[in-house]
């Protein structure tokens, strides 16, 4: 047990990330690139700087400690909440801080920043969740499950309307990891995941059809699969389409076969190209800077959601596979960071941010290489972006500080209901 | 226990990655080649296809009847046109990038208005080059985008789907036409503005004026069901495309597989990389017709000199065939149109001129009832069958039932007296035909007349070519049909073309298709001898013969001082006046000062045309005009002479003639001297002579003019 966990965190996390942001900078720099040689684009300029904003960040933060910042824990919450609700009421009422993209609302304007609020609203859920948890243990209770999920809800509800499905989708998987860490009991997690699953239709029909589409785009980038979809079932050949429960139902049938024969140049347009990138990156890859890919704007969004399908294009499945081992390494050191620490919010805190680091990653990921569905929801310290990168630093701060801020206590070591859990 | 959850929880996570690893393996090692080739595919770019010249087609002489002439146009690039915002930013972005600017929204803005003044001066540079207004400029513009438009809609309607069609990412002709001169002044000024390109192309122009305006026929851009009929559909360099051009009738149709070339392309990569050989474009063949342009012209503007001679001549048409081969050495339609007018002018023709109809090719597409020049056809079929003797005579009283003179009447009204088979042709005695007629019965007539040609394709090939109608046989019809058959008349129709090629086929004894384009590789019709014993052939052409050369044939007047010179070729033939439904009526008609006359006119409106308003007659009643001129026929060939009665393929020159004028009367005095000028110049031209091709004042009377035309009629009276 403690071998897995035998190093002592701190400052040692920074070992995984550093290679995950240069790859970033050099596919941000070879993707736009010039023609003068030697000289930095734009981007990358902004990407360095970012960076450099969220180290400073996150020093802060270290600096400051976690529990110092952990007191103002429900005051982030509910600003975060405050902001989002914001993005929500410019839905009626035009907010001059509020640019509307694609129409979705998901950035705040701040002079000529523009922060997402989304992003924000991640770490101090973690915060406000941790706080919330830690000297307590009636959630051990299926009744006393509610609260925290409340607490999920809202947020999750206010990142419905902009809408964000993929941010939203990133606030489950932490609550239930962070619950079960917290030592909430299994078969009650387990309870409301059926339950969850139960209401899922429901939850299908509650969304765009764009959003349902992207989904099904999983199942649908199999071309025998959109050819079966496309056949009339033998039993009914009144419908032209079969299995209608995936049809958007705002589409027509005829629309919907449209849909199926042309889903390669439509919505599936970024995954076909994304796969096609990373499959031609091959075992080693075209090399750094080098690649059909990184020449020419094949795939669209390729330095910023699909920055995984550059790596792959450029590093092959050795780039890959390091990038997943440098998430792994991420993981098991947030992990341990907990672990070793007996104090109860930093726990919490530092099992919650590394699940949201891992969980954005493999979202990513999965997306990237048709495993998920298309989701906004960028690769952590490796996508181009601000407010996301800015943030990440700022979440790995906080699990550098609860790894070096621990404080003497003399208490049990938290979260440890062994006996039943045993008994479970 | 906290670090077991934590291990479970890590266990748990290792199904994602491992998943993720299992799938780069599958779509980087296992498809890994497969995406690779994805990868280069994407870098194509569409092939650059190059056009080709349609082939030339010339005359027998090599003269260069229609070509394709090298013009220039200067074309916009359809993101310009469109003025659409997106691909203007795309420019201002691209431009920055060149120059190393940073692409920031206000770098962008600012050079999009530059580039907005830029193309704004590129108009107007092309408007002061060509000497337009740029609200010309303007409506073509706006022409093409609809263009481009509707094929975007007929893509989207099939592909089912909003694409983004070729059309809309090359240029396209705004000012067509332009000579080298104002190619090179072009291109020197507007050398500045990149989305501006002087690109060369090529018109269609005919030579040969009027004379050849049916024979070309008309060449339009494909449709969809051209696409869709392609033989080379699987060839993207011959098959066609949309803006190609194809043969629709004429010889352009004719010709159309040997005329296209195949056009060249190029294919390259974004990296500028060839990805395939380059092909040169194949210029498509020449095609070189039996028809002599001289000739041509000459024959035209005689058959246009008769028309006009004897009102209310309509048309007329000639053909002259060369019997050994039967290829076509003129074929005439009066009245015709210039061959380089535009498709929506030919369209226009038919309403502005309802009478002349000049867009009908009378020479190959209009059967006309042959009248006794299918004499010539009837008599050696009889003999053959056995239904009338060398020495079989009929007595001809003017008509075939005594008692009955207004009813199966002779020609001329007039008694021929004791007519044997070489009389009745000299004399073209209907009476006699009458009988034999009777005699052979209408079946058998309509089987002779198939093998002379008659109700099938001449094989000339051309999509105008009509087969005429034969008599239809009826049960219990008597014999009427049969003698109205025997001398032309009723349901028998041929066009001029296949009368030509009747005689041609009495001069030889054999059957051949004509041809206007030797080199035709579809010539699927076979010829062959027609069975009918020599004898019975010299006894017809002994009858021809003194049509046009014996004191009592029915040429033999016309043509008598115009033989006189002609020494080495003698013109055997046979006339007709063909019965034709009259095209003016008899209208009577009150004026407003009381009086009433009865009038002649086309239709009652054109009578009334004819006054001044307030002086506009009444209509009260109409009947038929009676005594309405016949058709005027003359059906010849030229062989040697004293070898005339022999099969007419060894001479020096061996021509059948075909010539008719519509509604000009007797077919001896209107057609037969048409007939012997146009091979008179046949004969010069044959001894290396000149002829003169357009008469002096071609150029103040055009055709297809229904207004002087008119007005002409009216003096002439």
């Amino acid at each position: 047990m403690s071998s897995l966990f035998s190093t002592r965190g701190g400052w040692i996390i920074l070992l995984p990330v550093l290679p995950l942001f240069v790859a970033g900078v050099l596919t941000i720099q070879a993707t736009n690139a010039s023609d003068q040689p030697g000289q930095l684009a734009d981007e990358t300029v902004k990407q360095i700087a970012y960076g450099a904003a969220g180290i400073g960040c996150m020093i802060l933060i270290v600096t400051i400690g976690y529990l110092r910042i952990g007191r103002f824990s429900y005051i982030l919450f509910g600003l975060s909440i405050l902001v989002l609700t914001c993005l929500v009421i410019d839905r009626w009422f035009d907010l001059p801080f509020v640019p509307v993209k694609r129409n979705t609302r998901r950035w705040i304007q701040v002079g000529s920043l523009q922060v997402q609020p989304s992003e924000m609203m991640k770490v101090a859920y973690v915060l406000g969740l941790a706080w919330y948890l830690r000297y307590r243990s009636n959630y051990r209770t299926l009744l006393g499950l509610v609260p925290p999920f409340l607490l999920t809800l809202v947020p999750m509800g206010l990142i419905k309307l902009q809408p964000d499905l993929g941010t939203l989708l990133l606030f489950l998987p932490v609550l239930f990891v962070v619950l079960y860490a917290a030592g909430a009991k299994a078969k009650h997690l387990v309870t409301v995941i059926a339950m969850g699953l139960l209401c899922s239709p429901l939850f299908w029909t509650r969304i765009e059809p764009y959003q349902q589409l992207r989904i099904t785009s999983v199942m649908l980038q199999n071309k025998a699969v959109r050819d079966y979809l496309s056949k009339p079932m033998p039993s009914r050949p009144d419908l032209p389409t079969r299995w209608e429960f995936f049809r958007p139902k705002e589409f027509s049938q005829s629309r919907w076969m449209l849909e199926l024969a042309n889903w390669e140049n439509v919505t599936g347009y970024q995954l076909t190209r994304s796969k096609i990138a990373i499959g031609s990156g091959g075992l080693y890859g075209q090399g750094p800077g080098r690649g059909v890919f990184v020449k020419y704007d094949f795939l669209p969004e390729r330095h910023n959601d699909f920055i995984f399908a550059m790596i792959g294009h450029q590093w092959g499945i050795i780039g890959g596979v390091v990038t997943l081992l440098c998430y792994g390494l991420i993981v098991t050191f947030g992990y341990e960071t907990a672990v070793l620490t007996r104090e109860p919010f930093g726990r919490l805190v530092a099992v919650g941010l590394t699940t949201m680091l891992a969980f954005q990653a493999v979202t990513n990921i999965c997306m990237a290489i048709g495993l998920g569905p298309v989701t906004g929801v960028p690769l952590p310290f490796v996508s181009a972006g601000g407010s996301s990168l800015v943030i990440n630093f700022m979440a790995l701060g906080l699990i550098v500080s609860v790894a070096r801020d621990r404080p003497l206590l003399f208490t049990n070591r938290p979260f440890e209901f062994g006996t039943e859990d045993e008994e479970d | 226990m906290f670090e077991r959850r934590l291990r479970l929880i890590m266990v748990f996570m290792v199904i994602p990655v491992v998943a993720v690893i299992a799938r780069l393996v599958q779509l980087q090692i296992v498809e890994g080649d497969q995406y690779a080739n994805k990868a280069e595919a994407l870098l194509i770019k569409p092939m650059r296809l190059y056009p080709c010249l349609r082939g030339e087609i010339v005359d027998a002489e090599g003269m260069r009847l229609a070509y394709d002439a090298e013009s220039w146009d200067i074309c916009v690039h359809y993101g310009i046109l469109s003025e659409a915002e997106d691909h203007l930013r795309a420019m201002a972005r691209e431009r920055l990038w060149r120059r190393g600017v940073p692409r920031t929204a206000d770098n962008v803005a600012e050079e999009m208005h530059k580039l907005t003044i830029e193309i704004n001066e590129s108009w107007h540079a092309i408007a002061r080059l060509t000497g337009k207004q740029v609200e010309d400029l303007d409506a073509v513009r706006e022409k093409r985008l609809r263009q481009v438009q509707r094929i975007k809609e007929a893509v989207t309607q099939r592909r089912k789907i909003d694409t983004v069609v070729d059309e809309e990412r090359t240029v396209h002709p705004i000012v067509q036409g332009l000579n080298h001169q104002m190619c090179v002044e072009a291109k020197v000024q507007l050398a500045d503005y990149p989305w501006v390109e002087v690109l060369v192309s090529h018109t269609r122009r005919y030579e040969g004026g009027d004379a050849m305006g049916h024979l070309y026929g008309t060449l339009n851009e494909v449709g969809p069901d051209d696409l869709r009929g392609d033989a080379n559909t699987a060839d993207i360099l011959s098959r066609y495309l949309l803006g190609d051009l194809i043969g629709r009738t004429g010889l352009e149709r004719l010709g159309e597989r040997w005329l296209r070339g195949r056009r060249g392309c190029e294919q390259e990569d974004l990296r500028g990389v060839p990805t395939t050989q380059p092909v040169a474009p194949v210029d498509g063949n020449t095609m070189r017709l039996s028809l002599n342009l001289r000739l041509q012209q000459y024959c035209y503007h005689r058959l246009k000199a008769a028309v006009r001679e004897h009102p209310p001549s309509t048309g007329g048409a000639a053909v002259i065939l060369d019997i050994p081969t039967r290829r076509v050495l003129a074929l005439v339609s009066y009245p015709a149109f210039d061959p380089n007018l535009p498709d929506a002018e030919r369209a226009k023709l038919a309403t502005q001129d309802p009478f002349g109809q000049p867009h009908v090719f009378r020479a190959v597409h209009q059967p006309y009832p042959p009248g006794s020049t299918i004499k010539a056809l009837v008599l050696p079929s009889a003999l053959t069958e056995g239904k009338v003797g060398p020495g079989t005579t009929y007595e001809c009283i003017g008509y075939l039932f005594p008692g009955l003179p207004n009813r199966w009447q002779c020609d001329a009204r007039r008694a021929h007296g004791t007519v044997d088979p070489i009389l009745a042709v000299q004399k073209s005695c209907n009476v006699f035909f009458y009988h034999v007629g009777e005699n052979m019965g209408l079946a058998n007539l309509v089987k002779w007349m198939d093998r002379f040609g008659f109700g099938r394709v001449t094989g000339i090939g051309l999509i105008e070519d009509a087969t005429g109608t034969l008599p239809q046989l009826r049960r219990d019809m008597g014999a009427g049909p049969a003698r109205l058959a025997a001398i032309g008349q009723g349901e028998v129709s041929a066009t001029p073309l296949q009368l030509a090629n009747m005689m041609a086929t009495v001069a030889s004894g054999v059957w051949k298709p004509v041809t206007i384009w030797p080199d035709n590789p579809d010539q699927s019709l076979r010829s062959y001898e027609l069975p009918i014993p020599a004898a019975n052939w010299r006894l017809v052409r002994e009858g021809l013969y003194k049509v046009v050369n014996e004191q009592g044939g029915t040429a033999y007047g016309p043509l008598r001082a115009k033989l006189a010179g002609e020494e080495k070729f003698v013109l055997l033939g046979k006339t007709g006046s063909a019965e034709a439904p009259a095209l003016e009526r008899l209208y009577r008609c009150r004026f407003p000062d009381g009086t009433e006359k009865t009038m002649k006119a086309r239709t009652f409106r054109e009578l009334r045309n004819r006054y001044p308003e307030g002086h506009k007659p009444e209509y009260i009643s109409q009947e038929d005009a009676q005594d309405y001129p016949t058709h005027g026929w003359f059906v010849g060939y030229l062989t040697t002479r004293g070898r005339y009665l022999e099969p007419a393929v060894n001479g020096e020159l061996n021509v059948a003639i075909a010539v008719i004028v519509e509604y000009a009367g007797h077919g001896g005095a209107v057609a037969a001297p048409v007939a012997w000028d146009m091979l008179q110049a046949l004969i010069t031209l044959h001894r290396g002579g000149t002829i003169e091709t357009a008469p002096a004042d071609e150029s103040i009377s055009r055709p297809a003019n229904a207004v002087t035309d008119a007005a002409g009629e009216e003096e002439r009276p």
